[in-house]
């Protein structure tokens, strides 16, 4: 269970919030399903967690909420990226990058000189 | 930018509180209806989809709570809360309430008033630029007798001839009839030498000081004005300059006006209101110890350096005036303002000081004691009970003590830790416990009686939290009740 559970890197759910709504704006539960599916299942987002974060996200103009209707006509609140928001993904996905590449190149090594 | 956003949802969670409370209940209801939804399509029954729903969500209460600390306004609503809460258990004991409030009020009130005059006679006795060079010269005999002034001979030798003073002042007080006129209020003057506003380290904020050959005896007859006097006496006009005042028999010129922060103490009082040259004449016959001396030292000397030269001037004094010196020896000494003017009167003020603090020290424990008899005498009970809840819910492990405020946030599984809470909170908080029972959400979670029974007899967390609420008889009654009934139909 732990094993191919794994616990949401600490930080990094906002930018799968970020990236998830970049699609397509999105409710709070087909955010977590959505993060959930396309992770293939390998992240197991604590559901609670996410509103916490779409809180702290919209405090800082990342997002905007509307309450719209689903296709099965029940209300919810769906969350929008602002440009800000856009602008934030960009900028914490290059540095996911650069630390993560970072952190392979560490695993990479295999003694040799660099 | 991310500022300006915050503020606006500050002030958004501020003034639209039930409408963010209604739409996150809204929220988090349909977040739990979906996933129960999506559960019962994974082929399990109703009751189970919906806690396995509430499960993985992992408190709703809980969550609830950190959104509201997300938004920021959560302080402030809890403040209110608590201040509400406070009002209203101070109101059940007036009495109390009045003893305790006095007793502060006699406090605090005792230690501003001995506060303020030690800074104003300790701390921060002199209106100067650094007070602390500042110092008064005395007359010291030798044998340990001393006189805390000069004869006009010794001011103006030590004044001549020290090297380490910016500058030597002296002064002397008087009154005048303002325009000779009997029937108008004495003017208090204060007489001045020439270094007087070297010493003091202030300047007029309007005109001038005296020229040299004014304080020389004789001199023109030139006056400052302070400015209580220049607004008070002369409407604050600034073309008063270059008029004449007449004081007394004589009559002076207008030159300067002080700043308004200007005030003189010691032997010049503070109601002094005009400043004249001194126009000391040396007379050596004149043996009376009538000029009380101030000296600026010089901010480049140090205490070796200054004693040095007393010593230096002194023998040269006894030297130039061999016919003193016969009848009279020793030196000038230097004295702080403290050493003069607080002396004694210091340690006592310290000691006053000291005392009205003790009383305040007092006091704050009757606050304590007479707040603590007010939850004794209204409803104790219900905050030990609290108290009691909130331990027994944080040894059952789902309740962090950080989050004590937030009454019962809870996770699914200690459904009956919920219920307790509840039956405590209904009567020891009923606003906060209204509040959140009315929310949806929350009641989507609510504990089934199959689930309820299961967990009484189940979870051993539960048990010790049971324990600890058994001694709770009035508020949880109703409670056992509740799980006898349960038990009943088990």
């Amino acid at each position: 269970m732990a094993d191919d559970h794994s616990e949401l890197l600490q930080g990094t759910l906002e930018m799968l919030i970020l990236k998830t709504l970049s699609l397509e704006p999105m409710h709070g539960w087909g955010i977590a399903q959505r993060i959930q599916q396309v992770s293939r299942e390998r992240f197991q987002v604590n559901q609670g967690s996410l509103y916490p974060a779409l809180q702290r996200m919209r405090s800082k103009g990342l997002i905007v909420p509307e309450w719209r209707s689903t296709e099965n006509n029940r209300r919810a609140r769906y969350y929008r990226l602002t440009a800000a928001g856009r602008k934030q993904l960009a900028a914490e996905r290059a540095q996911w990058e650069q630390s993560s590449s970072a952190v392979n190149w560490i695993l990479d090594w295999n003694g040799g000189a660099v | 930018m991310i500022a300006f956003s915050r503020a606006r949802e500050l002030l958004r969670a501020l003034i639209f509180r039930r409408r963010e409370e209604r739409d996150l209940d809204d929220e988090l209801r349909f977040h739990l209806e979906m996933e129960a939804a999506a559960n019962e399509q994974r082929g399990m029954t109703p009751l189970e989809a919906r806690r396995r729903a509430c499960a993985s969500f992992g408190g709703v209460e809980r969550y609830k709570e950190e959104v509201r600390d997300a938004r920021g306004a959560h302080h402030l609503e809890r403040l209110a809360i608590d201040m509400r809460y406070a009002v209203r258990w101070l109101r059940r004991s007036p009495a109390l309430t009045i003893t305790a409030v006095a007793a502060l009020a006699l406090g605090i009130g005792a230690n501003t008033a001995v506060f303020s005059v030690v800074n104003g006679v300790i701390l921060r006795p002199l209106p100067f630029p650094h007070p602390e060079r500042v110092r008064f010269l005395g007359w010291d005999y030798g044998n340990g007798s001393r006189i805390p002034s000069l004869t006009p001979l010794e001011f103006e030798f030590w004044r001549e001839r020290s090297t380490v003073f910016e500058g030597v002042a002296t002064s002397r007080t008087f009154t005048a009839e303002l325009n000779g006129d009997a029937a108008e209020p004495l003017v208090h003057g204060v007489r001045v030498s020439g270094d007087f506003f070297d010493v003091v380290g202030t300047r007029p904020a309007i005109g001038r000081s005296f020229a040299r050959e004014e304080n020389e005896p004789g001199g023109p007859r030139t006056v400052i004005l302070s400015h209580r006097f220049w607004l008070g006496r002369l409407g604050g006009d600034s073309s008063v300059l270059g008029r004449p005042l007449r004081l007394g028999k004589d009559l002076y010129t207008i030159v300067g006006i002080m700043p308004a922060s200007f005030r003189l103490v010691g032997n010049a009082a503070s109601s002094n209101e005009v400043i004249v040259p001194l126009q000391l004449r040396v007379d050596p016959r004149d043996e009376g110890h009538n000029y009380s001396v101030v000296a600026r030292l010089r901010p480049d000397r140090s205490k070796e350096e200054v004693k040095a030269d007393l010593a230096r001037v002194a023998a040269e004094f006894h030297a130039a005036h061999p016919e003193l010196s016969n009848q009279k020896q020793g030196s000038v000494y230097l004295a702080s303002y403290g050493q003069v003017y607080t002396g004694e009167l210091a340690t006592t003020l310290w000691i006053l000081l000291g005392a009205t603090v003790f009383v305040l020290f007092i006091a704050s424990p009757t606050w304590r004691i007479s707040s603590w008899h007010v939850h004794r005498d209204g409803n104790a009970r219900s905050l030990r009970e609290w108290h009691s809840v909130r331990d027994a819910l944080a040894s059952s492990g789902s309740f962090s003590p950080k989050a004590w405020h937030s009454d019962f946030s809870v996770v699914v599984p200690d459904c009956c830790s919920v219920l307790e809470a509840c039956a405590h909170c209904s009567r020891s908080c009923p606003d906060r416990f209204r509040a959140r029972m009315r929310s949806a959400s929350t009641r989507a979670c609510w504990p089934s009686d199959s689930e309820l029974r299961q967990s009484l007899t189940a979870r051993p967390g539960l048990r010790r939290a049971r324990r600890h609420c058994r001694g709770f008889r009035p508020h949880s009654r109703r409670l056992r009740q509740h799980g006898d009934t349960l038990a009943l139909r088990a």
